[in-house]
């Protein structure tokens, strides 16, 4: 077992899960500059480990997996240049996106904001049923910046997208796994196993045909239907050869 | 009808336009206001099915719509059908009464046997999926409002009588909202929509810059540190 605790972070390796966990509970883990820092060393770390086999994300407290943004620290960037440039040389949320292991959000409580666009990064979400999903940056004269207004209308159907993002709708656990936000609603007290329970599963496919499947996922969502078919076949032949999804 | 410049100027007190659509030029003069008009924050849309019919939502209406950058809250009602479905596809917050239902008879229909052309084909597969597009197109079923609920073209069932109401709510408050962020949202969503998926996040992150110049951002962000409503009203007309 591996642990490490960062500022905002808390980091553990058991039985090849790596389960880490936004760790501000004092303000709903609202997602700062030392969280992204933080992350941003974790996931390194998680991406070049081979022992990893399955990640969590996970939020700490009762009150909720992530509150969103921490705006107090927001126009502390010296120029919008200097602001474009950190957003990219740092990009946490495209380490994220792309682990080629499976990563599992584990939602409880507020997923506001930054909350919900964490968890449209990783490939299953799995929420308790005191869950409460919204997108408010609007009301505050801003826009999603974690690639909220992508993900969430290719997860869910564009108007819905539209409907969270302009109008600020919110979705409790029960309506945001009917429009496909989530995958399972499970009783608050069950959340933690029933994780365990799905990391478990994940954890017996092969590395390589998981990393291979991710890949078809993001092909089929960004290619023409033919390049797509015709990458599907490549990576299934290079995965019989031992060479895909690494 | 009534005039649309006065119906406008009543409605942007509230800071959302109505565009009607009884005649194409007052739902012209409308859209123009929309694009042109920096007060206005949202529009909306009332589709009743009833008087307006297919006949009066002519072609090219749903273009027009589709063009604006403010976002547009569409309330309906009756039969939803044909081209008053297509226009109703160009808004991009839809709700409806309950016993609202769809259809497309364009090729079905056996006096006409057209192909719907006003984002029929186009719209319609990106809005509810492939699969209920299709079947739409290509029977010409008429669809119930708890069906269009689950494949998304609406987001929210109204009591009978009361999508107009309820549409009108959802357009104040999108106006309540940061004026640029709400354009912002939009395009990212609907142009964001063509590119792959790593282009699509570049082009959020550079409208999130661009964000930063905006007077309403720095409100909104105070207004949430000192845990109180942002008022968008002060920064009227001085942009």
């Amino acid at each position: 077992m591996t642990e490490s605790t960062f500022e905002t972070v808390t980091y553990e390796k058991r039985c090849r899960i790596a389960h880490i966990t936004l760790n501000r509970p004092e303000v709903i883990n609202a997602f700062n500059v030392q969280m992204r820092d933080d992350l941003s060393e974790v996931l390194d770390a998680v991406r070049w480990d081979p022992d990893v086999a399955v990640v969590l994300l996970k939020g700490s407290g009762d009150r909720g997996f992530c509150a969103g943004a921490d705006l107090s620290e927001f126009g502390s960037a010296p120029s919008q240049s200097a602001a474009r440039n950190a957003r990219w040389e740092r990009d946490v949320f495209g380490v994220l996106r792309d682990l080629t292991v499976p990563t599992v959000a584990v939602l409880h409580g507020h997923v506001i904001g930054s909350g919900v666009e964490l968890a449209l990064l990783c490939d299953i979400r799995v929420a308790a049923d005191n869950a409460v999903f919204s997108m408010p940056e609007t009301y505050y004269g801003l826009i999603a910046a974690a690639g909220g207004t992508q993900t969430l209308p290719r997860v869910l159907k564009q108007g819905r997208a539209l409907d969270m993002l302009l109008a600020g709708r919110r979705l409790n656990a029960s309506d945001a796994r009917d429009v496909g936000l989530i995958q399972r609603v499970v009783k608050s007290d069950g959340l933690e196993m029933e994780s365990e329970r799905i990391a478990n599963d994940l954890a017996e496919i092969d590395p390589a045909l998981f990393g291979a499947i991710k890949i078809a996922l993001a092909t089929a969502r960004d290619l023409p239907l033919a390049d797509g078919l015709a990458h599907e076949k490549r990576l299934s032949i290079m995965l019989d050869r031992g060479v895909a999804g690494t | 009808m009534s005039n649309p410049v006065n119906q406008s100027s009543e409605n942007s007190a509230g800071r959302v336009l109505t565009i009607p659509v009884g005649g194409r030029a007052a739902f012209e003069d409308a859209c123009v206001m929309a694009a042109t008009d920096e007060d206005v924050r949202a529009a909306m849309i009332v589709l009743t099915g009833e008087g307006i019919g297919a006949d009066s939502v002519e072609p090219g209406m749903p273009a027009t719509l589709g063009a604006l950058l403010v976002p547009v809250v569409a309330g309906l009602s009756g039969r939803i059908d044909d081209r008053t479905l297509e226009l109703a596809l160009a808004a991009d917050v839809r709700i409806c009464d309950r016993d609202t239902t769809f259809a497309l008879t364009a090729v079905t229909d056996s006096g006409s046997g057209q192909l719907p052309s006003d984002g029929g084909t186009q719209r319609l597969p990106r809005i509810v999926g492939p699969g209920l597009a299709t079947d739409m197109l290509l029977t010409g079923r008429r669809i119930t409002a708890e069906e269009v609920l689950r494949a998304g073209l609406v987001t929210e069932i109204c009591p009978a009588g009361e999508s107009k109401t309820r549409a009108e709510q959802l357009a104040k408050e999108i106006a309540s909202h940061g004026k640029s962020a709400g354009r912002f949202a939009k395009e990212a969503v609907l142009k964001g929509a063509d590119m792959p998926l790593e282009q699509s996040l570049r082009l959020e992150a550079d409208l999130a810059i661009l964000l930063h110049t905006d007077p309403e951002r720095a409100e909104g962000i105070d207004a949430f540190n000192g845990r109180r409503d942002p008022d968008f009203r002060q920064d009227d007309g001085s942009k």
